[in-house]
């Protein structure tokens, strides 16, 4: 333990020097400013630096990457709280109720908060990242095809309650979203599904272009077509961001910021699922939970908390299996192994200061994100300010860039606009995006591991509720099913009162 | 040291010997498969060896999907200008047509190779199999119930399987991740027994003792420090004929001659003699092995033909291999 | 997007979500089970597509007789009330965005001079009843050109430039 704090002392030193804190800082708002544009994601900005990077000394490129890492999560909440555009896929759930409280005036507040939540986020990440790295590394090899099987369909149950008060249609969208990603080649068989011969078709559909049009596009439809125009906001509420905010809701914080660690360790599923998971179970647990999705502190919060911590929690696998828990951290492991540094499970032994390294890299992005994020706030509330009429092109042209941009692909600026035409009408008939995002991102998950889990078990089911972890999400499903029916929930509150009472 | 060399063959290519290619904008290399793979790697670090010479930056740009098909398809169908290339595994690039995917030949791009990769047979470090034969013995006891992960249908690690299984007449339960190093991981956490993928994928768990390597398919033994060397199979299938699975950068044959003028000579000054490149693939059990021209055409169509006829035994194939060149092995 | 759906447009989505799932059901059905290549049977890829359109069918037929028993079977003139809603306005949106996203992006054209024509047609037709009303055409026109070479530049020289995407 004396050793480790030894160690991470002199990494905390030895960044401390003003070129070195030059870099962080040219690399945290690099990645910021990725994270911001709709298309440029963690992943793309992350692989386009690691080519930039190459020729600097190892430890300052990766610390150079870090940075941009957890900057880009961070950056990407400025365009869902300003135009409702996620500039990652990981602040997707962030728009539900930062932009309703950009539209309340509350943009400084809103930034505020996602300032907040990322920094809370990334320190409860940080801090199993410094201390449990080889206990928890061995967590990502629990999960197996049964265990992502349950995610999935956990994932597809809490969709229906995410945001609107009739689950039956989030549930609708939700599947709706399950069958765009069952779309194309199959990963198992790779047999092409529903592509009619199509080559681009048979690739299927990619989540960032179908994130910017049925949020980005389908939000650019209505805002233009309202007969009167929202009234523009010209006060700055605040830009500092409240301490009292985090104090009220001290459990979503911790509760997101676990659960948003736990994401990022388990491989495969990276920081869009953590942020919607922390908002799904802050919903659930919230005192106002009609709120979410109308503009509430809480949930935006537990969106943020929740999507940041699960950067150092993808870090915690590579570094102790060499297993990236999400895409950006396979591209950093990528790098790390192209620098000479190899990740796995001989680093604790071979190379301790390395992971040291890692920690106090994290601390200084972490940095990087509270200073940029509370100076970029009274320029970016600007772009409020702006009438419709002239900001609403350009956003729509940011739709088509950010749809285009990432694999570089007229297919996909056509799936931007098709799925914003589907999202829009769907609006229009009440149906809620979220779930739909939801669905896309975890169809994939659900049908490979499904088939996956019966292929080695030759078609026998019962691993899918024996194995330890996965009877335990099975549990937590049948719970989650069974309180949606208002009878079985009525009767559970007065059986619980009962127990108390008592 | 390196850079006094770099800065030799920059000067050693502004000679005028031959019609000189100068990029005027960054060139688009598309790698058909997710950051962070082995593709994504080594291309990655050629394309960085390669900037200084062409004094112009070359971007990577992650297009994955459909077994790759997808970005080669944008590869293919980019302006053919020399500024758009792709990368990837020779015998993919060749399959595509058999598979129905693309119609694209392995004679319509100029191959510019700089790895060889040979598949493993790994096992979880908790079986019993302590040695190849071990393994075969057991899949033959139980048929069609030991589980091998690989990295899909199309992949290196099924190829092997395959030659394995039909060398030996055994059987095998097929389980198909999204990558080499997801297949990798399955048998690490022991989901599955087995795993073939490359041996680029698994070094590092067998110096952490998490894999034991049975045997490399192929005819000569790596040696991987830190743990020994790994036996090549023909030690136990003396016939076994393995051919090498190459990766390189693509570029489509009707580009102007000077680029690939240039880059034959870029190839031959900067990349054959990469110190970068040769550790990398000392570190990871890869083969250096660049090459070009119709040296490299020759050295790929063993691996194209026996996968593209592996693919059409196994009902797979929407075209006959002999129908477009490609001969019975 | 406040109103309130009637049981009208419940009643039609929730035929349109009955019709989704029959092509669905079908397409799965209907599916190579590639018995050709003797996998196993509960991998076939049509398993997870025909599970999904049986549940979307369901939760159809769940909103079906939810937006019956509200009399949504009943016909009314314009079933999604949509007071906030200028029609003139939505179509002249969606037209301008896909003839921009589909026909101008990708055809050659630089992606800049399409970017600029985009948002100065638009942001000018948009503002047009207004500024007329002011007598202001003229400054308009200016101002929306001004908007639209400011976003070409800018998206040009942030993407292109600085990282290195490839425009369309």
């Amino acid at each position: 333990m004396l050793d480790g704090l030894a160690l991470f002392g002199s990494s905390i030193a030895r960044f401390g020097e003003p070129m070195t804190l030059l870099h962080i800082a040219v690399a945290s708002f690099l990645g910021l400013v990725i994270g911001a544009l709709p298309g440029l994601t963690a992943t793309m900005g992350v692989a386009l630096l690691t080519t930039l990077t190459l020729k600097l000394p190892p430890d300052l490129a990766i610390l150079v990457l870090i940075c941009t890492y957890v900057g880009a999560i961070y950056g990407g909440s400025r365009s869902a709280i300003l135009l409702n555009i996620p500039g990652t896929p990981a602040n997707a759930a962030a728009c539900l109720d930062g932009y309703a409280l950009a539209r309340q005036g509350l943009a400084g507040r809103a930034m505020g908060i996602s300032t907040t939540g990322s920094v809370m986020g990334t320190l409860i990440g940080i801090f199993f990242l410094a201390l449990f790295t080889p206990v928890l590394g061995e967590i990502a090899l629990k999960f197996g095809a049964y265990e992502f099987f349950w995610l999935a369909v956990f994932g597809v149950i809490i969709s229906g309650n995410l945001t609107g008060d009739d689950p039956l249609k989030g549930w609708l969208v939700g599947f709706l979203g399950l069958f765009v990603a069952s779309i194309g080649q199959d990963a198992i068989h790779a047999y092409e599904r529903f592509s009619f011969g199509n080559r681009d078709l048979a690739g299927g559909f990619q989540l960032i272009p179908a994130l910017v049009g049925a949020f980005g596009f389908a939000e650019v439809l209505s805002v233009l077509s309202e007969k009167v125009a929202r009234p523009a906001i010209h006060a700055v509420d605040s830009y500092l961001p409240r301490i009292r905010d985090v104090l009220r809701y001290w459990r979503t914080v911790i509760r997101s910021g676990l659960i948003g660690t736990f994401i990022g360790i388990v491989p495969g599923v990276g920081e869009d699922v953590a942020s919607w998971s922390s908002y799904a179970a802050a919903r659930r647990a919230s005192k106002e939970a009609d709120k979410f999705g109308k503009g509430s502190v809480e949930g935006l919060m537990a969106a943020e908390t929740g999507d940041n911590a699960c950067v150092p929690g993808a870090i915690i696998p590579v570094l102790a299996l060499a297993v990236p828990g999400s895409a950006p951290a396979a591209v950093l492991m990528a790098a790390m192994i192209i620098h000479g540094v190899q990740p796995g499970p001989l680093i604790m032994v071979q190379n301790p200061q390395f992971v040291y390294d890692v920690v106090a890299m994290m601390m200084y992005a972490t940095l990087g994100i509270l200073v940029f994020g509370l100076v970029m706030v009274r320029p970016l509330i600007k772009i409020l300010q702006v009438p419709r009429d002239v900001i609403m092109p350009i956003v729509f042209v940011l739709c088509v860039i950010g749809a285009f941009a990432i694999a570089q692909r007229l297919f996909d600026i056509w799936t931007m606009l098709g799925f914003g035409v589907v999202g829009y009408i769907l609006r229009r008939f009440n149906y809620p995006m979220a779930p739909f995002v939801l669905g896309i991102v975890l169809g994939d998950l659900l049908d490979k591991n499904l088939r996956r889990g019966l292929v080695i078990s030759d078609g026998d089911l019962t691993p899918f509720f024996v194995r330890p972890i996965s009877a335990l999400m099975f549990a937590v499903c049948l719970i989650t099913i069974l309180l949606a029916i208002p009878a079985v929930n009525d009767w559970a509150r007065q059986a619980w009162a009962r127990v108390r009472t008592s | 040291m390196k850079r006094i060399a770099l800065v030799l063959t920059a000067l050693l290519i502004a000679t005028p010997a031959t019609a000189q290619w100068k990029p005027t904008k960054p060139i688009n290399l598309i790698v058909p498969w997710a950051a962070g793979g082995s593709t994504d790697q080594v291309t990655r670090l050629v394309a960085a060896e390669l900037e200084g010479p062409l004094g112009q930056k070359i971007v990577v740009v992650n297009q994955p999907g459909a077994s790759g098909s997808i970005g080669t398809k944008n590869a293919l169908e980019a302006p053919k200008d020399g500024y758009t290339w792709t990368a990837g595994a020779a015998q993919d690039l060749g399959t595509y047509i058999v598979l129905g995917m693309l119609e694209t030949k392995i004679t319509d791009w100029n191959l510019y190779l700089n790895v060889a990769n040979v598949p493993t047979v790994g096992v979880g470090a908790a079986t019993p199999y302590q040695s190849f034969n071990d393994l075969v013995e057991a899949m033959k006891k139980q048929p069609g119930q030991i589980t091998v992960a690989t990295a899909g249908i199309t992949s290196g690690g099924h190829n092997a399987m395959e030659a394995i299984a039909k060398a030996t007449g055994v059987t095998y339960r097929h389980v198909t991740y999204d990558g080499g190093n997801p297949a990798v991981i399955a048998t690490v956490s022991g989901e599955t027994q087995v795993t073939t993928q490359l041996t680029v994928e698994q070094t590092e768990m067998i110096r952490a003792k998490r894999i034991r390597p049975l045997a490399v398919v192929g005819d000569k033994g790596i040696e991987i420090d830190g743990h020994g060397t790994i036996p090549p199979i023909t030690q136990w299938l003396p016939n076994f004929k393995a051919p090498t699975n190459y990766f390189g950068v693509f570029v489509p044959k009707g580009v102007p001659a000077e680029v690939t003028q240039t880059l034959d000579k870029v190839w031959a000054d900067v990349i054959m003699k990469s110190d970068a490149l040769r550790k990398y693939a000392a570190s990871k059990g890869a083969l250096f092995a660049p090459a070009m021209g119709a040296d490299a055409q020759a050295k790929v169509m063993p691996a194209v033909a026996a996968n593209a006829w592996m693919l059409h035994e196994g009902g797979k194939s929407k075209v006959a291999p002999n129908t477009v060149g490609i001969a019975k092995p | 997007m406040t109103e309130k759906p009637t049981p009208q447009a419940d009643f039609i989505s929730a035929l349109v979500w009955l019709a989704f799932a029959a092509l669905v059901i079908t397409g799965a059905w209907t599916m190579d089970r590639l018995e050709a290549q003797h996998i196993n049977p509960y991998t076939a890829p049509g398993l997870v597509p025909g599970l999904l359109g049986v549940g979307i069918a369901i939760m159809g037929a769940l909103l079906l007789v939810r937006a019956m028993r509200a009399g949504g079977h009943r016909w009314v003139r314009s079933p999604i009330a949509a007071k906030s809603v200028d029609r003139g306005r939505l179509w002249l949106a969606l037209v301008l965005c896909l003839v921009f996203g589909a026909v101008l992006v990708g055809r050659g054209l630089p992606f800049w001079l399409a970017t600029m024509v985009f948002v100065a047609v638009t942001t000018f037709l948009f503002q047009w009843p207004e500024r007329r009303s002011k007598g202001q055409l003229g400054r308009g026109a200016l101002v929306a050109l001004a908007c639209g070479a400011g976003t070409a530049a800018a998206v040009t020289l942030v993407f292109q430039e600085i990282f290195l995407v490839r425009l369309p």
